[in-house]
């Protein structure tokens, strides 16, 4: 354990300068290392202790004179960013309920610009303090990202479980694909699709399994570095209280809902007189050129919101208003012109354009938390 | 909500080399001995610490020096020097004033 404090300590000076820097690590560790030692002999577990004896590098806040808004303020940017991630990620996860293609590609963006903001707001952090032996403030950074990452990572759960599971579904659709003629002429085809659609189940299960492991083992790597819980978020929160017959599991709440929508994939008899699969998720199959434009108009008003200074509420409604007016149109032409035969088109959009409306007022709201930073 | 902590954070400065006053100490030791004496109400991370003791050395008022440990570790001592003891009497004698006052105030 010895290592780890030592390896623990060298971490958060990993991008500190200073000419004494040996000499402070060496007697940092020193004190950790005896602190360490008193934990164990007063009968913790290694790991308690390991974990209680960080706490202590730099828990406690009166080395800085400021307060976290002030010390948030000169991150501007990267916190602007990760509000837009937020964004981008929830948009992600519900254009890919319609099409799993675009959620994959506005996810993609969310993460990059994710990581980016979260290095910069570690590094910068890291440089701009060094010589304030500030440590409170990394600490602040690293739950700010893990509390960005930790609202995020469900939208991107959903937008890669979609799309991992259409990529090997796919896959799967293509080696048989040959065998659908002859299903057509045996009319078989409904028993197929049960099929297809119970392996596409098994699939996405184990996706989102996987990544479900993949955060759980994320959230033990932030107790060891930080010695710190994972911090709460808002979206989790707002649910924190319910006292149903469980506690709520979004992950159990969405697998259940997919799941449903899974197995409403259908079959139609159309008028030519063939049978047709008429989609794979919910029912839809949506052009994807066309689902860029809403996108397009709700990343314009996010734009505005985020740039203009002196955005008001009303300003923003109105702005909301040209955006909805936008999908319903589309929607409309979409639905009047469409070949396909289906008639959700238009409710989707509009669906679509309110909830990206209630994303447009969180923004707003984080702006004016922030309005230091963006004036 | 630690009432009393915050308090005598306040006055880390002159805790610190009250400590020092009756012996050298390294870190860990006076944070050790300033939970003890404060009933766990004063505990300090090494950031903290560290930036005590900086400015503490940038006065002149302690100095330091390296020693072997147990644990196989190297300690850093610190030790108080003559302007420290002079500015701790100077302090001493500031707490006894503001004691004094605040008495009045808070009709002790």
């Amino acid at each position: 354990m010895e290592k780890k404090i030592i390896e623990y300590v060298n971490y958060h000076f990993h991008y500190d300068k200073r000419s004494d820097l040996d000499e402070v690590k060496k007697e940092i560790v020193g004190n950790l290392i005896d602190r360490y030692h008193d934990y164990v002999s007063d009968g913790y577990d290694k790991e308690k202790a390991y974990i209680d004896t960080i706490k202590y590098l730099g828990e406690i806040s009166e080395t800085i004179d400021t307060n976290d808004d002030e010390l948030m303020g000169k991150m501007n940017w990267a916190l602007v960013a990760m509000v837009t991630v937020t964004a981008l990620a929830y948009c992600a996860a519900l254009l890919s309920l319609f099409s799993s293609f675009t959620g994959l590609l506005v996810a993609l963006a969310s993460i990059v610009l994710f990581a980016t903001s979260a290095y910069y707001l570690y590094a910068k952090s890291q440089f701009e303090k060094k010589e304030k032996f500030d440590l409170e403030l990394q600490r602040i950074n690293m739950r700010t990202i893990m509390r960005y990452f930790r609202i995020n990572y469900l939208a991107w759960s959903v937008s890669l479980t979609f799309s991992i599971t259409g990529l090997v579904m796919g896959v799967i659709f293509l080696l048989t694909s040959e065998n659908i003629a002859t299903l057509l002429i045996q009319d078989e085809l409904l028993s197929f699709v049960i099929g297809y659609a119970v392996v596409t189940f098994i699939v996405f299960v184990a996706v989102l399994s996987v990544l479900k492991l993949i955060e759980n083992r994320l959230y033990v790597q932030y107790k060891h570095i930080t010695g710190e819980d994972v911090p709460d978020v808002m979206l989790r929160n707002l649910f924190g209280g319910v006292t149903f017959l469980f506690k709520v599991n979004w992950y159990l709440v969405f697998l259940v809902f997919s799941s449903i929508g899974i197995m409403f994939t259908s079959v139609t008899y159309v008028h030519s007189g063939h049978w047709e699969v008429s989609g794979v998720y919910f029912g839809f199959i949506i052009d994807l050129p066309l689902l860029f434009v809403p996108i397009l108009f709700s990343a314009g008003v996010l734009i505005v919101i985020i740039v203009k200074k002196n955005m008001t509420k009303r300003g923003m409604f109105l702005l909301n208003v040209i955006n909805l007016l936008g999908y319903m149109g589309i929607g409309y032409f979409y639905e009047f012109y469409s070949v396909h035969h289906f008639s959700m088109i238009f409710e989707a959009t509009v669906v679509l354009s309110v909830v990206l409306f209630a994303v447009h007022f969180m923004v707003l709201g984080y702006k004016k938390k922030y309005h230091k930073v963006l004036n | 909500m630690n009432i009393v902590g915050d308090l005598l954070r306040g006055h880390t400065a002159s805790i610190v080399l009250s400590i020092l006053s009756e012996n050298d100490s390294y870190g860990y030791e006076l944070n050790k001995t300033m939970e003890r004496t404060t009933d766990g109400k004063l505990m300090l991370t090494e950031a903290t610490l560290y930036t005590v003791f900086k400015r503490l050395e940038k006065n002149e008022y302690v100095n330091s020096y390296w020693k072997d440990g147990v644990n196989n570790v190297k300690r850093k001592y610190y030790s108080i020097t003559e302007k420290g003891i002079e500015y701790l009497k100077s302090q001493t004698a500031a707490w006894i004033e503001l004691e004094h006052t605040m008495k009045k105030f808070l009709k002790l």
